[in-house]
């Protein structure tokens, strides 16, 4: 057996000069957390960030760093050296990564493909039945962008993150490989004639929309009713945008059935994954000679230990259903076993740090696998068990004795097969036939009797919406939850050795009762919950809140000071 | 070979000074009333209460056999269960009957002895019970075998019970480098007598009439907590 000589990521990444694209979003914003905190070797750091409505790039950054507690330790350990720290090694430039030359003045970009050593594509859109033209643009474009930017450049790397879930409906053991000609049940499949096909579907769509007539687009909007009348009631100018509104919505709606069904028909779970495998494949046959390495992460959720256990944003993929566990909701479709790929973020920037210095030191593999199945396997009924136990301890510590706490205290969730009679998809069906019977009787029934009903018969279609809405949830989770069985190989990351201990990728360090239970449940009460319940976001107020020196800067570079960069939609 | 130095320590027994042993043994129906479904709380509600008398008839005349009998009906648990429900139970059951005055007269004993709890009861139990005293040391006390994280029922060896307490406190001390006959013991229990005879010093706490009457004829100190 021939042992692998170890690495040192301080060392790969000395002197080097990064670019990191998606560094506002969860996994990326930990990652160059880790990278300025941690490394701290490289020469410099660009972050390529987009302007979002009146706010620049560089205010973007600026609030991330401010506002985020991922670097509170960091402003409270030493302000100023975190402050000069930035102003020296990081730069922040405004343009997208889905317009050519990722929007940016030809000095800038020459700059660029002259400087950086090593690329970092974190950026992508993981809503998983997005807007097809959104999907094509940021998952596919993009990363076409950045291999560009690479293939381009003297020296530059590549790293792009993508997801374990390009795997589609396959079970088993997902090896660590690209297949660029099949899908993943072996159906044959050219990523340039899909490519070709999905700009087709969407022009075709486009035409489709922009010739419905005023009466088939009221027809198709949702309470049709009552935005007819909405509608007719409006002055004519008013009308023709109102109109452009609908369009959009229907276009928006259509386009997203398009990708949602061609994913399932080369049986991916999902717009997200095919849109990803695809980029993946496109890599493969495009780009076959430059050094690129694909990054494929599992669920990626709350931090395990660093900066400190429990950090997290929004809400990921078990938030919603963790939060319906908290609620009367009852069953979880969730198959007995089945492994339930939860990666913490710190572990998994952890891995992007060992395929990053693998790149840069010329030893990396195509595709690195960041997941938990592997090595240490948590299943979904442990994490249904585990949560329904956690909300029991929540309930019983939160001092409340009234009788509803006391009973939702008691109340699990358990895992039901999808086919049970006990599936929300069984329940629905029950409360939707009873709706119909009612709405039926309701419009026979004199007036007279219909006005003392109404308050009854509001509530429940207001149940019926609502349970609508967790069912919905509900089935966007059960690829991951329920239908399918995975172990995603994680070979390439755990036969590398590192020398610096709390960089290394060890998966087996996670003790899953203490993770779910101190540690990422207590993170979505305080993160994502309230989010989910429409609360206001928490944020960090520092005391010196950092900001950027523009003075200092070259000053032909672009940091997002004007609003000459073109917009993504308008380059579109 | 470990060739360091014996050292001595304090051995407390946890039942019937910190909280009443009684207390402790309702985790058994407490556990019978939380598993994850109703069918299983009524399937096993049936075996607990089947398992009871024999249990109870086992307590004084092998009590091994009586906590083998009170944890069969564990099996099938994961534990995970056991142990959030081990939390739960000494939330909200057991921290009320915290004895203040054992647990200030403990924290007196651990600022000049390393400290080591021994009891009948899981781990499960003793460890939550013990964080809510505010107490740190060893923990000698029973923990049920487990495959994959399910529970199969049955206890790990050595198990801490009856006349078995002296072989897995022998054996604690042979991992630990403990010197038992340069140790104290402290507990409210008649059946640890034997085991008194192994330490330097022993007491008990709050000796009934025939231990205490055993104490005296032993030369063992009693000392009277209230509880």
């Amino acid at each position: 057996m021939t042992s692998t000589p170890s690495i040192s990521i301080k060392k790969s990444f000395a002197n080097k000069n990064i670019l990191l694209i998606g560094g506002t979003g969860f996994l990326g914003k930990t990652w160059l957390l880790m990278l300025i905190d941690k490394v701290q070797t490289m020469n410099k750091v660009y972050v390529l960030l987009r302007k979002k409505g009146s706010q620049s790039a560089r205010v973007r950054f600026e609030k991330m760093i401010n506002e985020s507690y991922l670097f509170k330790h960091l402003h409270e350990k030493d302000a100023q050296a975190f402050h000069e720290f930035l102003q020296t090694k990081v730069e922040v430039l405004e343009g997208d990564s889905t317009v050519k030359n990722f929007g940016l003045s030809k000095i800038d970009y020459d700059h660029l493909l002259e400087q950086v050593d090593l690329l970092v594509n974190c950026a992508g859109l993981v809503d998983f039945h997005p807007d097809l033209r959104d999907a094509l643009w940021t998952n596919i474009y993009a990363t076409m962008e950045c291999a560009s930017f690479a293939k381009q450049s003297k020296k530059s790397k590549l790293l792009h993150v993508s997801t374990c879930y390009t795997a589609g409906v396959k079970e088993g053991l997902i090896k660590e490989e690209i297949d660029p000609d099949h899908s993943p049940t072996g159906q044959i499949l050219d990523p340039e004639m899909e490519l070709q096909w999905m700009k087709a579907a969407i022009e075709r769509e486009e035409k489709k929309v922009a010739q419905l007539s005023v009466d088939e687009i009221l027809d198709q909007l949702p309470f049709r009713e009552e935005k007819r009348e909405q509608f007719l009631s409006q002055e004519s100018h008013d009308q023709k945008k109102t109109l452009e509104v609908y369009r959009n919505k229907i276009l928006r709606q259509q386009l997203i059935g398009v990708g949602r069904n061609r994913a399932k028909m080369f049986s991916w779970t999902n717009t997200y994954t095919y849109t990803k495998a695809l980029a993946e494949k496109l890599l493969v046959s495009r780009f076959p000679d430059l050094d690129w390495a694909v990054f494929r992460p599992s669920i990626i959720e709350s931090t395990h230990s660093y900066p400190f256990a429990g950090w997290n944003e929004g809400f990921n993929t078990s938030g919603p259903l963790t939060y319906l566990a908290s609620t009367w909701f009852r069953h979880v479709p969730a198959k007995r076993g089945n492994p339930f790929d939860v990666i913490p973020v710190d572990f998994v920037c952890r891995g992007i740090m060992v395929s990053a210095a693998q790149l840069l030191l010329g030893q990396a593999k195509r595709v690195y696998q960041c997941g938990s199945s592997d090595q240490n396997r948590f299943t979904i009924d442990r994490a249904t068990e585990l949560t329904s136990l956690s909300h029991r301890l929540y309930y019983e510590r939160s001092g409340k004795k009234d009788i509803k706490t006391k009973i939702l205290s008691r109340f699990e969730t358990v895992p039901v097969a999808k086919d049970s009679m006990y599936s929300l998809n069984h329940i629905y069906n029950v409360l939707s036939f009873f709706q119909k019977g009612t709405n039926w009787l309701y419009k026979r029934i004199p007036t007279w009797i219909q006005k003392p009903l109404r308050p009854a018969k509001n509530t429940q279609e207001k149940w019926t919406r609502r349970f609508e809405k967790i069912t919905g949830v509900v089935n966007l989770f059960a690829p991951f939850t329920h239908d399918y069985f995975q172990i995603f190989q994680t070979k390439n990351l755990m036969e590398v050795q590192v020398e610096e201990k709390d960089l290394n990728f060890d998966p087996m360090s996670i003790e899953w009762r203490h993770y779910w239970m101190e540690v990422q449940m207590p993170a979505l009460r305080t993160w994502s919950f309230p989010v989910i319940e429409g609360k206001e976001k928490q944020l960090y107020q520092p005391k010196t809140p950092f900001s950027f020196e523009t003075e200092k800067k070259i000053p032909y570079r672009n940091y997002g000071l004007d609003s000459t960069v073109p917009s993504q939609s308008a380059a579109r | 070979m470990n060739t360091s130095p014996l050292q001595p320590a304090a051995f407390i027994r946890i039942e019937d000074l910190l909280v009443r042993d009684a207390w402790m043994k309702n985790f058994q129906s407490f556990v019978w009333l939380n598993r994850q479904t109703l069918p299983e709380n009524i399937f096993y509600g049936m075996q607990t209460l089947l398992s009871m008398p024999f249990s109870s008839f086992y307590q004084k005349r092998n009590p091994v056999k009586s906590q083998k009998i009170r944890y069969a009906n564990f099996h099938g648990m994961t534990q995970d269960r056991l142990s959030v429900l081990g939390q739960s139970f000494a939330e909200t059951k057991l921290k009320k009957h915290l004895q203040k005055d054992a647990i200030d007269w403990i924290k007196n004993i651990s600022s000049t002895h390393q400290v080591i709890f021994f009891s009948d009861q899981l781990c499960e139990v003793i460890e939550p019970i013990l964080g809510l005293a505010n107490l740190s040391g060893h923990i000698i006390s029973n923990h049920i075998q487990h495959s994959q994280g399910l529970l199969n029922g049955a206890l790990q060896n050595p198990i801490v019970g009856g006349e078995q307490t002296v072989s897995a406190i022998g054996q604690f001390s042979r991992a630990h480098n403990i010197a038992l006959h340069e140790s104290l013991i402290f507990s409210a229990r008649k059946q640890d007598a034997q085991l008194f005879t192994l330490f330097k010093e022993a007491t008990a706490i709050n000796p009934d009439g025939d231990f205490a009457a055993l104490c005296r004829q032993m030369n063992w100190q009693a000392k009277e907590i209230y509880i």
